[in-house]
């Protein structure tokens, strides 16, 4: 046995501690449909998506499970027709919400997806069609006063977008120049990203014939048109508006057209008394 | 149209020329405003609407109930033309300018004839995005009133 080792590194002990810290992965849920406005019972793909999905190469555990909250009584329930997987095909027959309820990493969320139903006969014209955008003119006009004297009368304006992704639409409630201008709507239609502006609205609460105030006819006016134009101009893409009236008539038109056959491409729409339009497609 | 009186100080006789420029600037400009306003967009869309409400069947109700509200006669497109003839330009104008209390000289219309009928404009009369139009008779009586 030779001599002990006196080297400087058999002489000393070594001492530390070190800190482990983590973060708990946090992931997010998203929900979509294939379509939003039924036109009676029609099958739906819904489709939810986790991000992230993977973290360092393993995957964030998850699960998933769809629930109907239906606005009124009847049309089953389809969410029974979903298993606990992203996709879920089912047949909804009346308007309500899927909740696609998500626990991911131990966190739980839930993405509602809004499904309407039109019960009323189809009018060709897919905003007409959607239950969401006649209930929100009727709103707007219940906003603009119609039964007041012409000074408390407002035109009600608004903005309908459809989501670039999704296609789902998007209404934007806007602001009127003067709250007490019963003859000028809003000047400005704000572009919202991700979302593509579709159709302009607004109120004519005049009623027509009311020689009280002078903005008392069927719309659109000339400045209608012309805002129209500037629109689609702006925004690149046709754009269509539309004005309720206070004896429920509705007229509609699309951008595009020569200024000398602007009349001629209004469409009028009637409201019936169950809250359905038709159209008017005399010549 | 009222006038409003107000207590005038006294002013610097430079102050005054001025103001009396100023014055007297929008009467010169006023009095070189044609009766009828050249045409233009407003011309070719005024025209248009009314030859489609003019010229539309009695079955088309939309039609109809604004040619009610406007005062116009059923008719053909024939019948239907942009005014530009100095005497009737002024007649028009003289009319639409007394309806509204205004200074004949200080507005410039459209004139559009529909048969015996005559719908005026002042398209840079405006209330809120309507602008004012009015109809009248053979003989510049107002028929009606109407926003476009």
């Amino acid at each position: 046995m030779g001599p002990i080792s006196n080297d400087p590194e058999n002489q000393s002990s070594y001492s530390g501690s070190f800190t482990v810290s983590y973060t708990r992965v946090s992931g997010s849920g998203s929900a979509r449909a294939d379509k939003y406005v039924l036109q009676g019972p029609e099958e739906v793909t819904f489709t939810a998506s986790i991000s992230p999905i993977m973290v360092g190469g393993v995957q964030v555990p998850h699960s998933i499970r769809w629930r109907w909250v239906a606005d009124e009584a009847g049309g089953g329930n389809p969410a029974q027709d979903c298993g606990p997987w992203l996709v879920c095909t089912t047949t909804i027959s009346v308007s309500g919400t899927m909740f696609a309820d998500f626990v991911i990493n131990g966190e739980s969320s839930s993405v509602p997806v809004r499904i309407v139903v039109n019960h009323c006969p189809p009018t060709g014209d897919p905003w007409l069609d959607n239950p969401n955008f006649r209930n929100q003119l009727d709103a707007d006009m219940t906003q603009s006063h119609s039964e007041a004297s012409p000074s408390g009368r407002t035109e009600v304006p608004g903005a309908w977008y459809t989501n670039d992704t999704t296609g789902e639409p998007l209404y934007r409630p806007l602001t009127t120049i003067s709250p007490t201008d019963n003859c000028q709507n809003t000047a400005s239609y704000p572009a919202i990203p991700g979302y593509t502006f579709r159709r302009a609205t607004h109120t004519h609460p005049n009623a027509i014939g009311d020689t009280t105030t002078p903005c008392n006819g069927f719309g659109p006016s000339g400045a209608d048109f012309d805002a129209l134009e500037q629109l689609a101009a702006f925004h690149n893409h046709p754009i269509s508006m539309c004005e309720p009236h206070t004896d429920g008539r509705l007229t509609c038109h699309p951008s595009g057209v020569p200024v000398d056959a602007r009349p001629a491409s209004v469409q009028k729409y009637a409201k019936q008394t169950n809250g359905c339009f038709i159209k008017d497609s005399t010549p | 149209m009222t006038k409003r009186g107000h207590a005038r100080p006294a002013l610097s006789s430079g102050v005054a020329a001025c103001i009396a420029l100023f014055w007297a600037f929008p009467s010169a400009l006023a009095a070189q405003l044609p009766a009828c306003r050249p045409a233009d967009s407003n011309t070719v869309a005024f025209l248009g609407d009314l030859t489609y409400f003019a010229t539309a069947p009695s079955s088309n109700s939309y039609a109809a109930e604004n040619r009610a509200l406007k005062g116009l006669p059923a008719t053909d497109s024939a019948q239907i033309v942009a005014v530009s003839d100095s005497t009737t330009c002024s007649q028009a104008r003289a009319a639409y300018a007394t309806v509204l209390g205004l200074n004949p000289s200080s507005v410039s219309v459209i004139v559009i004839r529909i048969a015996n009928r005559y719908a005026v404009v002042d398209p840079t009369a405006h209330v809120g995005e309507w602008k004012l139009a009015k109809t009248f008779d053979s003989a510049f009586v107002k028929v009606k009133d109407f926003a476009w």
